[in-house]
């Protein structure tokens, strides 16, 4: 094909560039179009070289990216590429090309479309999302390092005041003995919020991997239960297990489940009045399997039970309600059942109590 | 780590020779980029063809952001699969940024190394105002960052594997198979700041290894003074002028490049 071929009038003037580009990278004919929307001629480009109508970008990502994709797989489409017009402007375009095959080698034709206002309008959208990713991460970050922060003086507390509760030459007080013990608890507690922070943090960050197998119904609540009693004395409150009403398995990791329960089960004793009692009950609903625990606490307002599931959203302004806690726990439990193909639901009624339940997949 | 290293970066090892001729993809591509090559040498040397991680058919799972945040990262895996075969008397054929990749191999493992085949290299793609030029400006650089993240919002139907037909080529389909220069997006982006903001003119000097720096004309990424300058500043080098243009002469000139590389080993042999 020698310059300035004759075109077909309809290619010339057609509604989109067409370059025709050897594997040397000379452009062997261009059209009007092409030439009219960088401000040249088709003779000021043709038996050029390509990189002359490409932005220096635009040169790296058509040698690195575009030719070798035409020249090994025969076609590229929707191809990014800048342009270079004369008066030194970027001129956006999307490029689609197939190649083909001439008694002198391969030449790559080309479709040149221009994207001016596509082009502000991805602009917008590549920049919303960096920030988007930035704070998803920074946040993450912040937690994950805040808490790895916290945890180390934590331990040093915790340890040394075990160190003081064994006591081997009795020299404790009663007292001392005694708030040496709260202390303990305390950075216990404290440790066990820090996790949870930790395990948010982690779950949006990289996912620890679940190992979901069928569990014995009868067991997790079990396991449950002996777990929660101690928690139960704690709040002067008490644990009742309804005798089990469902027979078989569910679906789900051991541990993640645990945590679950324990997580439902330690806020439905906490919100309990001293003296009352908590109630867990597992059922087959269907290929369902549900495990509720159902307290006799103040409740939930309808319009707060829509956001407890947030991260750091804490139940507040209930009377009795002690406000302890990240407000963690229901949006790392929900996470948890939601990746073991489960779900967690609440029923609540002001004055009377809520039941929070956990569905995982029955294996019938 | 035995059989790790292989899979993770692809390794395909072929040909009837003993001596080791090693490939090195560039940026934007993977080991396919080769094929116009290799038939000319597998029946004198052993072909070891390889994806750099989170290029080709690597494994994906084993790119680290700050193993890969230099060109070091990417020498390790060069390194990591000479030990793993145990190769000697290396002839590494490296393109572009791979250029870059394989002296820092041999930098760390002269004693593996026979000979470095250098194509379109260029050790700083920016120009310096100590008057080096690499031809680009830190804001092109900024400016192929932008592009490529618009090419990866339709990634998916734009540069990824496709099925095609190809009756009037059938040696193109006749490897086809589903990774042709395909990537992951966040990766290749990060190989692109890698590729083009590293600066390792200093590292020329160091190289004990003997160099052959084959040079295209009307190079877009490596110009000829780049090309020169490589030459000049590794200790024992060669420099060879292609008639061919662009900077993938191996996919565009591949008879070419053959005959350039075999009259190389054949006189340094001699």
């Amino acid at each position: 094909m020698s310059a300035g071929a004759t075109l077909d009038p309809i290619l010339d003037r057609a509604a989109c560039g067409y370059p025709s580009v050897d594997e040397t990278g000379i452009v062997q004919a261009v059209n009007t179009t092409l030439a009219d929307l960088i401000g040249r001629t088709r003779e000021g480009i043709e038996l050029r070289h390509v990189d002359h109508l490409l932005s220096p970008a635009g040169r790296i990502f058509y040698t690195t990216h575009l030719f070798p994709l035409l020249q090994l797989q025969g076609r590229a489409e929707e191809v990014y590429l800048p342009l270079r017009a004369e008066d030194g402007a970027d001129l956006p375009v999307l490029v689609n090309g197939v190649s083909r095959e001439t008694s002198e080698g391969t030449v790559h034709d080309l479709i040149v479309v221009p994207m001016r206002q596509r082009n502000e309008l991805e602009n917008e959208l590549i920049a919303a999302r960096q920030v988007a990713e930035q704070a998803a991460s920074a946040k993450d970050r912040f937690l994950s390092i805040v808490s790895h922060e916290l945890r180390t003086p934590l331990s040093a507390a915790r340890g040394y005041t075990e160190l003081l509760l064994r006591d081997p030459s009795g020299t404790l007080s009663d007292r001392q003995r005694k708030y040496a013990q709260r202390i303990l608890d305390s950075t216990v507690y404290q440790a066990s919020l820090i996790e949870d922070v930790l395990d948010f943090a982690a779950q949006h960050g990289q996912r620890r991997s679940l190992e979901v197998g069928p569990l014995e119904i009868e067991e997790v609540v079990a396991r449950a239960e002996t777990l929660l009693t101690v928690r139960a004395a704690e709040e002067e409150c008490t644990l009742r297990r309804e005798p089990a009403q469902a027979q078989g398995s569910l679906s789900g990791d051991p541990r993640a489940v645990q945590q679950i329960l324990l997580n439902l089960g330690t806020n439905a004793l906490k919100f309990s009045p001293p003296g009352a009692e908590v109630l867990l009950t597992a059922a087959l609903d269907g290929d369902r399997a549900a495990i509720a625990i159902q307290d006799s606490g103040p409740g939930i307002a309808h319009d707060q039970l829509s956001r407890i599931f947030e991260p750091f959203v804490r139940l507040e302004g209930s009377a009795g309600a002690r406000t302890e806690g990240l407000g963690l726990g229901l949006a790392i439990s929900r996470d948890l059942a939601r990746s073991m193909d489960g779900d967690i639901t609440v029923h609540s009624v002001v004055g009377e109590g809520s039941r929070f339940t956990l569905e995982l997949p029955a294996i019938l | 780590m035995s059989t790790d290293v292989l899979r993770r970066n692809n390794v395909q090892v072929f040909g009837q020779g003993t001596q080791p001729m090693l490939f090195a993809h560039g940026f934007g591509c993977d080991q396919n980029m080769w094929r116009f090559m290799t038939p000319a040498f597998e029946d004198d040397y052993r072909i070891v063809l390889f994806d750099y991680v989170g290029s080709g058919k690597s494994d994906l799972s084993a790119y680290d952001a700050d193993r890969y945040g230099s060109l070091d990262g990417y020498a390790q895996d060069i390194v990591d699969i000479v030990r793993e075969l145990d190769l000697r008397e290396v002839i590494l054929v490296a393109h572009s940024v791979s250029s870059m990749i394989g002296v820092l191999a041999a930098i760390a493992e002269p004693d593996r190394f026979a000979r470095l085949v250098l194509i379109g290299p260029s050790p700083s793609y920016l120009n310096d105002p100590d008057g080096y030029r690499g031809g680009f400006e830190r804001a092109d650089i900024e400016g192929l960052l932008n592009l490529m993240d618009k090419n990866y919002i339709g990634w998916a139907n734009t540069l990824s594997p496709m099925v095609m037909k190809n009756d009037e080529r059938p040696e193109l389909t006749k490897e086809l198979n589903d990774s042709f220069c395909s990537t992951d997006p966040v990766i290749a982006r990060q190989f692109a700041q890698v590729t083009f903001l590293s600066d390792n003119r200093a590292d020329l000097a160091k190289l004990r290894v003997p160099v052959l720096v084959l040079q295209c004309t009307d190079d877009a990424l490596a110009p000829e003074s780049v090309g020169a300058f490589v030459a000049s500043s590794v200790p024992d080098a060669a420099f060879r002028q292609l008639a061919a243009t662009g900077h993938c002469p191996h996919m565009s000139h591949p008879d070419e490049t053959i005959a350039a590389i075999r009259e190389h080993l054949a006189a340094v042999a001699a």
